[in-house]
């Protein structure tokens, strides 16, 4: 069971997440609509867990990672790539997140990723 | 969750991607050179694509991807941005709203077409990219080392392994080291670290495998140092290999730790490991850890980036199917009904107690009634925002320059007075590229820019909405009009003669009439303009049009803001109720039956100076007329479109709310003259005068 935050720009992809999250016992804290918002709310909520989408309007996943990893080093940010950005996945797994899934979502592997970081 | 939920949100997302798709290329093709506009388009086309995928909607997740990979190739400047790439991505949006249209029959849109043509912009320059890519330097392999030799060495200027290793699955590979890499073999050893041969499986659903890799050595170059991966970083990185490879990694931990620690990464389906431990001991200084160092240093460069200074959006909003908000509204027109009904009950009832109490539900209700109306209400910006595609289309295919100016799109109106309008706007917008604005030549000939203006404006007035849609073009002829509506057959010579310039120009309206000798595929017959008229009536509101000839025309465009609830006028003619929209009443007033003057056999009355027609409303509405000859008459003053009408009536019975209920049937819709119906008080029906269509 873990408090998990969303942040995607697509209320879609935040319900698909969501579901699979709620339906399997964990907690979703918060849900924050691009970069910036879950910077905001990070502080706010405390999420045990961060699924974090890459390309977001106003701050990217990866800008919003390096900030919120700056003032909470212990922070769980789990990248939601999608294929063709390897490349920033690779960046953000550098800079400190802890893991990726890959859309479209399979509950196993959401479930199993925050399993194995958690 | 249903799938049939997801279905909805999903096509409901996915409808204002696309729109914002249309809007930043509509931008991109004007300012060919903004990078704002690639980068939402490539952020929308992204979302999509996400979107899509986890639908299982596949032709829509590779158009998007292509659209994305198109725009992230202009974005990184390795294909230049020409107008067949804007033709193509149009043509792709359109595509998409298709699908997106029909996401239960995918098949019945063709795609292949347009597949070939967005292939054919990125292949020329995607091979290009690849002649660029550097080829990894080759590896500086030196001759045979002295480790456990094997006769068979395949190649040369590598050692083979094989046969010092006693793991049967990691070893069925070669191994080869080059003389570096034994040199870092011997150097951990000598550090005490043991070396350990790894081979990683991945699950088998893995999709990046590539990161997953990369993942995995970065775990293990945290504990230690990575001396070889077979295949090769670089083809690791690149996806070139099966589910399963092979890393060397020296490191101070033990078996079981990394064994463990590696797999607990995601999608790893099992290690397997052994110790390389029969390495002779060589020397070597080089071997040196940077990996850790350099990941280090990216983490300090962090920077916050904030574009915009746009507010934050937080979620701090549902969606609601209309067909809720229509069943809520409806609720509210029942709740409105029962409390008028409470209010007469209460008249034959004198109780204070009671009428304080109906006073707090009487504020109450219309606090749910605005509540309800105002989360109806939606910014005119939904409609407007697909016009500036149409125009652009419309002007290419007919050879005009447009600039179309949209002012007040933040304008509300109720959300069943929006859906209607649309087709309408098209028809008149359409008229006004069609037949208004003239083209580049003729534009330069009458000495006008070449560029025609175009503007779509909304704008609130008290309780209602105006549009206008205004063109620079070559106006309207009124004589045009009065000869083509004779020629036509549709009015008399005497008749038309009558009219004046205004009232001509407004003939555009008549049925079946169109003004252009050739017809066009665009405006069709000149039919809109008549179906038009008669859509914006039958929501409670008004067309008309003004013009001068050589300058332009405005096509004016009044709405009411609701069109649910009412206040309507009460009244009583020939023993029967009816409302009038409050909107259109201008006053009430009595007269004196001699004050009536005929005028060409129209009654009419001098009102402060002016001559107002009056309109036995019992004759107009063919209903029994009153025998006896009243010396007092009631008359309510109304408006439409400027011009004042006298309805003279039998008693005015007051000011109410009513809930309109449409006339829905086939038969019914037919009728002219009335907006609708409602339930009074005590139950009983009346019916809700349309002025538009009544005179």
């Amino acid at each position: 069971m873990a408090k998990v935050m969303i942040v995607d720009d697509a209320a879609f992809m935040r319900m698909v997440i969501k579901d699979i999250l709620i339906k399997n016992g964990h907690e979703v804290v918060a849900e924050a609509v691009d970069g910036l918002d879950a910077v905001n709310k990070y502080p706010q909520v405390k999420p045990e867990l961060v699924f974090m989408d890459i390309v977001m309007p106003n701050m990217e996943g990866i800008d919003a990672l390096k900030n919120i990893m700056a003032s909470n080093p212990d922070a769980k940010i789990v990248m939601c790539s999608s294929i063709g950005q390897q490349s920033v996945v690779t960046e953000a797994l550098k800079l400190g997140a802890k893991d990726f899934i890959v859309k479209p979502f399979d509950a196993q592997k959401v479930l199993e990723v925050v399993k194995k970081v958690m | 969750m249903e799938i049939s939920e997801y279905k909805e949100i999903f096509k409901a997302e996915s409808e204002e991607h696309l729109q914002q798709l249309n809007e930043a290329l509509l931008g991109l093709e004007q300012n060919p050179n903004d990078m704002e506009y690639i980068n939402d388009m490539f952020r929308s086309a992204h979302t999509l694509k996400g979107m899509s995928a986890t639908m299982g909607f596949n032709t829509i997740a590779e158009l998007t991807h292509e659209m994305e990979n198109i725009m992230d190739m202009i974005r990184k400047s390795q294909i230049s941005l020409t107008e067949k790439i804007i033709e193509i991505q149009f043509e792709c949006l359109d595509t998409l709203e298709m699908l997106v249209e029909n996401i239960d029959d995918p098949d019945s849109v063709d795609v292949t077409t347009l597949q070939c043509k967005l292939q054919s912009i990125m292949v020329p320059s995607s091979t290009a990219q690849d002649t660029v890519a550097v080829p990894p330097p080759a590896n500086k392999l030196i001759p045979d080392l002295p480790i456990g030799v094997d006769a068979e060495v395949p190649a040369n200027h590598s050692t083979n392994i094989k046969e010092i290793l006693p793991c049967k699955e990691v070893m069925n590979k070669e191994i080869k080291f080059t003389q570096e890499e034994l040199a870092e073999i011997q150097h951990a050893r000598s550090n005490d670290q043991g070396t350990f041969i790894l081979k990683v499986f991945l699950d088998e659903s893995c999709v990046l495998k590539g990161i997953r890799s990369s993942m995995v050595l970065m775990n293990l170059s945290k504990m230690g140092k990575i001396i070889k991966t077979k295949p090769s970083e670089k083809d690791l990185e690149e996806e070139k290999f099966d589910f399963s490879f092979v890393v060397v990694v020296a490191t101070s931990e033990n078996m079981g730790s990394i064994q463990q620690k590696i797999e607990n990464i995601s999608e790893i389906k099992k290690v397997e490991l052994i110790s390389l431990s029969s390495l002779e001991k060589t020397t070597d200084e080089h071997a040196e850890d940077d990996t850790k160092e350099k990941s280090i240093d990216q983490t300090s460069k962090s920077t916050v980036q904030q574009k915009k200074n746009d507010p934050v959006k937080t979620g701090q909003s549902i969606r609601v199917s209309i067909e809720r908000l229509d069943n809520l509204m409806n609720l509210v027109g029942e709740l409105v009904i029962n409390k008028i009904r409470l209010n007469q009950l209460s008249t034959d009832i004198k109780s204070k107690d009671l009428e304080e109490a109906l006073g707090t539900l009487d504020r109450l209700t219309n606090e749910i009634q605005t509540e309800v109306m105002e989360s109806r209400m939606v910014p005119i910006d939904q409609i407007f925002s697909r016009f500036p595609r149409m125009v652009r289309d419309l002007a290419k295919s007919e050879g005009k320059q447009i600039d179309l100016v949209i002012e007040g799109k933040e304008i509300e109106l109720d959300r069943t007075v929006l859906d209607e309008i649309g087709d309408p706007l098209v028809h008149i917008l359409r008229n006004a590229v069609d037949h208004g604005v003239e083209s580049p030549q003729e534009r330069t000939k009458a000495g006008k820019s070449p560029e025609g203006l175009v503007r779509l404006a909304a704008s609130r007035q008290r309780n209602t909405v105006l549009i206008e849609v205004q063109d620079d073009g070559k106006g309207i002829d009124p004589e045009k009009l009065r000869n083509a509506v004779v020629k036509k057959g549709l009015m008399s010579k005497e008749e038309v003669s009558k009219l004046s310039d205004e009232e001509a120009i407004n003939l555009i309206f008549l049925p079946g009439f169109s003004t252009n000798s050739v017809i066009t595929d665009i405006s069709g017959r000149g039919v809109g303009m008549d179906a038009a008229k008669t859509k914006i009536e039958s929501l409670g509101g008004n067309v008309s049009v003004r013009s001068v000839l050589g300058e332009g025309s405005i096509v004016t465009l009044q709405l009411p803001l609701t069109i649910a609830i009412i206040q309507s006028l009460m009244i009583r003619t020939a023993g029967e109720t009816y409302a009038i929209p409050l909107n259109n009443v201008v006053r009430d007033l009595g007269i004196r039956s001699q004050d009536i003057k005929t005028i060409k056999g129209q009654e009419v009355i001098l009102l402060r100076g002016e001559v107002l027609p009056l309109i036995r409303l019992n004759s107009l509405l063919d209903c029994p007329a009153e025998v006896q000859k009243k010396e007092k008459l009631i008359v309510v003053v109304v408006e439409k479109m400027g011009s004042h009408f006298g309805f003279v009536v039998d008693e005015l019975l007051g000011q109410q709310e009513v809930i309109i209920k449409s006339l829905d049937s086939k038969v019914l819709r037919s009728v002219k003259g009335f907006a609708g119906a409602t339930i009074l008080g005590n139950g009983t029906v009346c019916l809700i005068l349309d002025i538009g269509t009544l005179v």
